[in-house]
């Protein structure tokens, strides 16, 4: 049982290696020394207290996100739709922030998280409920909704809350009682409370997917929705809370993005977190543990590679791009792989 | 890590411009807008600039792109960790960026276009789009057959605003009853990289009567282009040259010389002569100009060519007065 | 047999990594089949049987041991090389397409490449010759969807035929069909052995064993346990063989206990069950049973019952299969006051209930910890009973309840269910083991096409009556 435990821990990282090196391997076709490019890496990514926490700045997002991806998992969903959620959610918190800019800072943070969390959770209800009661596929959904709210958010943050004081297409800052402190550790990267919030959330995840009732109810529906009827589990309410919280995750992105961060909601901020997250859940085999780490790891990728451009000759961004997606691409082909040996394994029995 | 600093430093300044050995250690880093150098337009005239302080002056350049609106700031930072010594911020979207960086590195050069950035040690190059756009809209206006022009933006921000009105101005100066149809590509920073969109707006207008269109949209223009193959129809470009994409389509380009601004800034920098502030590029000191080359020549006649002229002169006398959209705004 | 051998498996072993360690599915085979025989492999489940016959079918490489065919060692990458080496297989769920017409479902899969042309004409009259030669007619030009499951059989061994193959392997042959197409099976495959073909049938079914096989090969945990020729055994030997222990066969159903008050009313179709007496229903599956469970259960839920259900697909409706027995055994009590409290499930009280339902009920390993999906089919039903009974039903109803079960664990599930008769339960028992049916049941409906067609009382059953209304004669 153990050898087991150690595998399953072991496999997903060996995919990581094995991405990184066929990575490495492309920038050695580039023409960079690929230990060069790895210790630029690491160094990118942890090599200084602002850089290591750029690195949790990002993967403050992705634990959301991945945290949302898992969640819809457990449920037998797949949310494509939590870049179209985490729009909302932030774009929520920020037009609270702006529109009640003298809310006091002891409740004032507290509130835009609800926001957040309420309207991402209602994005994430909708192609819930679209699924349960109409039948209509929840990927599709998802991916049309994320058009809907890029829609919606450009469309309010241009015409009802747009800054004027600069070109740049965001909405009024927050008042000063929403921000939540970044960590002066840090050196000036804007990884904030968030960061704590996202471990905490992490938490609160697994004790509900594991310890309660509902919970349990939701993995058992993403099962075998024929066994949960069969212990009077209603499938379609389900499927609604599970969309509705995996929603709700995502929209606590606004938490770091505007709370912490930009201090308001610009169009456009989120460079894929949502699909990301996608990757960030598979790597972390949809458990919260591993969500975690799985979106640091991510978190480094997204930092380090934006300084190979830098400090290499012939390393550019789109190679960043190409050793990002080796990464992704290795973690999900071991996933398949996996899935075949289980598959095989049972057939042996 | 100080004292080879302070050394480069001390060989800038001792040794003039000429001499490649020392300015070799000369370090820019160019931080440019989404579109990338290669979208032939506002970023290639950045990199372009850039580039020829490279060759001309020899010092060492080295370019960027950043993945998210997030990554200006962490790439500005680790530039000016480094022993870069200008740090170049390509558009608006950097404007906050290079105000914190800035202030933490007083000690750093930087450079932001396109937006104003009020610190000394920050040069702000700022471009009157509107003059050229007056420009580029009496041409438009001269040249279309029917009455009706088009105007692609990018994203509807200011800035862009600024093109639209000096364009709209600049046609009606020439034919007051001309109607100009106006859209833009996208909401996100995606607009200025969206090809098929700006071409589907631009065969849209084409079809609703416009015979020429400006595009003002960063990458997203080459959409336009495509549509005016399509239809043959004209175009016009921006802020490159733009006139050899599709000769013979393309009436013209609004030229905004970020290279010419760039190269400049990084020319002062390596002499010692950089001072904070803003720089205003115009008709007046070629900052703004229209092009004119082999692949339009044939669709700017000579007396197209003498009324065009006497309106540039007109507009630096200032005996003609070009609506600014950001004084409009206050 | 004093014949040439048509197969001979030395020492084959299986050995499989998984994640848990080195499972030995298959530990020294030895087995030999005489050429033109039938030959019964039989076994509980996991006992080894699919894998071996994996092994000789190329769709598994051994890890030791060699595999004889007609006398010459073999070595198949995968299952192309058996095919060409005339070993065909028939599986218990058909490999056929159903949209399809028969012709095409046996081109499909022919050998050549893909991109060459489809001789329909001339192959359609080779397969006619074919099933002239054995007398299987078979409507070449019929969607395979709309043919009964006897004749897609019938269609799967011609295409084994079709490819020349000379060996035969059929799994659980029987497991969907009435009693008349299985004497109609029977039938043909004596036939087939008549005409020099070798076959082997994996079967759990003793009966059947006796009826049709000529030499019998018994497997129980990875090894064969015994080989015989069948007119030399007995059913109640070969059971013991299989199970390892005396194992009772006969079921003792005892007196039945007064009948009490109706715990199920089904108008449509009309149906009743009193609480004390084992209703059954036999039927050949597909015919309303599942409407049948499904309105039985509403209904009696509805009218707040205590009510189990064994489910008929008990890996979809009735197991979490990659979760642990533990949450296997909460569900559908998740929401009782003995598991949870305001949300929360009480992870103590849940351990131990588990843990003593798990001993009562003997459901091996012992590991709560386990994927209930590495159960083997006995233990999970027993898992399912486990949890089924905790509830303390008025009414249980049972579908298919020994479906891929080995023999011991049938003879416990049967006696759970006579307990909760006497015990005063009202049972509905739905089976297509027409055996099963007519051993437990107090009162007995046959099931055709959706509707009751005979209702027989213990006492008065007939299998060649029954056999015959469920095969929809009037």
């Amino acid at each position: 049982m153990n050898r087991g435990r150690l595998l399953e821990i072991l496999r997903p990282l060996v995919a990581v290696v094995i991405g990184l090196s066929l990575g490495l391997l492309v920038t050695l076709v580039a023409g960079e020394n690929p230990i060069h490019v790895l210790s630029v890496l690491l160094k990118s990514a942890f090599g200084s207290r602002y850089d290591f926490g750029m690195t949790l700045y990002y993967a403050t997002p992705l634990i959301f996100t991945g945290l949302s991806v898992a969640v819809a998992f457990h449920a037998g969903l797949f949310n494509i739709g939590a870049e179209g959620q985490l729009t909302l959610g932030a774009l929520a918190a920020a037009v609270l922030g702006a529109s009640f800019a003298g809310t006091p800072s002891w409740i004032a943070p507290i509130l835009a998280t609800l926001a957040a969390f309420l309207i991402g959770g209602i994005w994430g209800a909708i192609p819930g409920w679209l699924r349960a009661k109409r039948g209509s596929h929840e990927v599709i959904n998802t991916i049309m909704l994320n058009f809907i709210a890029g829609g919606i958010a450009s469309y309010l943050t241009l015409y009802w809350f747009r800054n004027l004081e600069t070109q740049n297409p965001e909405t009024r800052p927050i008042g000063p009682g929403f921000a939540i402190s970044q960590w002066a550790f840090f050196g000036g990267a804007p990884v904030s409370w968030a960061f704590a919030l996202a471990l905490l959330t992490a938490l609160a995840v697994w004790v509900f997917l594991w310890k309660t009732v509902p919970g349990y109810e939701l993995r058992a529906v993403g099962q075998s929705e024929g066994a949960a009827r069969v212990a009077r589990i209603d499938p379609a309410k389900v499927r609604i809370l599970a969309m509705a919280i995996a929603g709700g995750l995502a929209g606590l992105v606004g938490v770091g993005e505007v709370l912490g961060g930009a201090g308001k909601f610009k169009l456009g901020f989120s460079p894929d977190y949502g699909f990301i997250g996608i990757a960030v859940a598979l790597l972390g085999r949809n458990r919260p543990v591993g969500v975690v780490a799985a979106a640091i790891l991510f978190g480094a990728l997204h930092k380090g590679t934006a300084d190979l451009d830098l400090e290499t000759e012939h390393v550019t961004r789109d190679i960043s791009l190409v050793l990002q997606a080796l990464v992704i691409l290795c973690v999900s082909a071991e996933g398949l792989f996996h899935l075949r040996w289980l598959r095989k394994k049972r057939a042996a029995q | 890590m100080k004292f080879t600093k302070f050394f480069a430093f001390s060989i800038a300044f001792a040794l003039s411009s000429t001499n490649a050995r020392g300015a070799d250690e000369f370090k820019v880093g160019l931080v440019l807008d989404r579109g990338g150098r290669d979208d032939k337009s506002f970023n290639a005239a950045a990199f372009r600039g850039a580039n020829q302080a490279q060759m001309q002056l020899h010092l060492n350049l080295k370019t960027v792109e950043a993945a998210d609106d997030n990554a200006y700031e962490t790439l500005l930072r680790s530039m000016a960790q480094k022993d870069f010594d200008l740090i170049i911020g390509v558009g608006v979207a950097q404007q906050e960026a290079i105000k914190k960086v800035s202030a933490q590195f007083p000690k750093k050069h930087f450079v932001i276009v396109d937006a104003e950035v009020k610190a000394p040690n920050v040069k702000s190059l700022m471009f009157k789009e509107h003059e050229g756009s007056y420009l580029v809209g009496a041409i438009a206006a001269m040249s279309s057959k029917s009455g009706k022009i088009g105007f692609v933006g990018g994203m509807s921000i200011p800035l862009i605003k600024r093109f639209e009105l000096g364009y709209e101005a600049g046609a009606k100066s020439v034919n007051p009853n001309i109607a100009v149809l106006k859209n833009y590509v996208g909401m996100t920073s995606e607009a200025w990289n969206n090809p098929p969109k700006a071409k589907e707006i631009a065969m849209q207008q084409y079809q609703g009567g416009a015979d020429v269109i400006f595009a003002a949209a960063g990458a997203s223009s080459s959409g336009v282009f495509d549509a005016a193959e399509d239809k043959k129809k004209y175009a016009i470009g921006v802020d490159s040259n733009q006139n050899w994409i599709k000769p013979g389509l393309i009436l013209t380009s609004m030229m905004k010389r970020l290279d010419v601004a760039i190269f400049q800034a990084c020319q002062s920098a390596l002499t010692g002569s950089f001072k904070g502030g803003t720089e205003n590029f115009g008709l007046s000191n070629n900052g703004i100009d229209y092009a004119l080359d082999e692949f339009n020549e044939k669709l700017i006649s000579p007396d197209m060519k003498k009324k065009i002229e006497s309106i540039k002169e007109a507009i630096i006398a200032g005996k003609i007065k070009v609506p600014d959209y950001y004084k409009q705004k206050g | 047999m004093s014949g040439t051998l048509a197969v001979e498996l030395k020492g084959l072993t299986k050995i499989f990594e998984s994640q848990n360690g080195v499972l030995a599915a298959n530990a020294g085979v030895n087995l030999r089949v005489a050429k033109g025989s039938i030959h019964g492999i039989i076994g509980e489940n996991g006992a080894g049987k699919s894998t071996a016959m994996k092994m000789l079918y190329g769709q598994y490489t051994p890890t030791e041991g060699e595999i004889w065919i007609h006398g010459q060692p073999k070595h198949w990458k995968s299952s192309q090389d058996a095919i060409a080496s005339g070993i065909g297989m028939v599986h218990q769920h058909f490999m056929l397409a159903g949209p399809y017409t028969a012709l095409e479902n046996i081109l499909l899969g022919s050998t050549g490449g893909a991109f060459r042309l489809l001789d329909f004409v001339g192959s359609k009259k080779r397969l006619e010759a074919l099933a002239a030669q054995y007398s299987l007619p078979v409507n070449w030009d019929a969607r395979i969807e709309t043919l009964p499951v006897g004749i897609q059989q019938r269609i799967e061994i011609l295409k084994l035929l079709y490819r020349q193959a000379d060996i035969l392997i059929l799994d659980e042959p029987t497991a969907v069909l009435t009693p008349q197409e299985t004497q109609a099976l029977f039938e043909n495959l004596k036939r087939l052995k008549n005409e020099g073909k070798t076959i082997l049938i994996v079967t759990h079914k003793l009966k059947e064993v006796m009826e049709i096989t000529d030499e019998v090969t018994v497997f129980r945990a990875g090894k064969v346990t015994g080989s015989a020729k069948t007119a030399q055994t007995s059913p109640q030997g070969l059971a013991n063989l299989m199970v390892g222990r005396e194992v009772q066969l006969k079921i003792d159903c005892g007196a039945a206990p007064e009948r009490g008050k109706p715990v199920l009313e089904l108008k449509e179709p009309s149906l009743t069950v009193q609480a004390g007496e084992i209703v059954g229903i036999a039927g050949v599956e597909g015919n309303g049973q599942s409407e049948v469970i499904f309105k039985s259960w509403e209904k009696a839920c509805a009218e707040g019952l205590r009510v189990a259900l064994i489910p008929e697909d008990r890996h979809r409706d009735g197991l979490l299969l990659e979760r642990s027995v533990e949450e296997n055994f909460l569900l559908g009590h998740q929401r009782s006051p003995q598991f949870s409290k305001a949300g929360w499930i009480k992870s103590q009280v849940l351990k131990a209930r588990a843990k003593a339902a798990v001993e009562k009920f003997d459901v091996r390993p012992r590991d709560l910890d386990i994927d209930s999906g590495r159960l083997s089919g006995g233990n999970q039903q027993k898992l399912i009973f486990a949890r089924e009974l905790e509830k303390n039903p008025q009414f249980i109803i049972a579908a298919q309840p020994t479906r891929g079960v080995d023999v011991g664990a049938i003879e416990f599930i049967h006696r759970q269910i006579l307990e909760a008769r006497n015990r005063g339960v009202g049972v509905l028992l739905i089976s297509s083991e027409l055996d099963e049916v007519m051993a437990l049941s107090d009162r007995l409906h046959v099931l055709y096409e959706g509707k009751f067609v005979a209702e027989f009382k213990r006492g008065h059953y007939n299998e060649q009556e029954v056999g015959l209304r469920m095969g929809g004669a009037v």
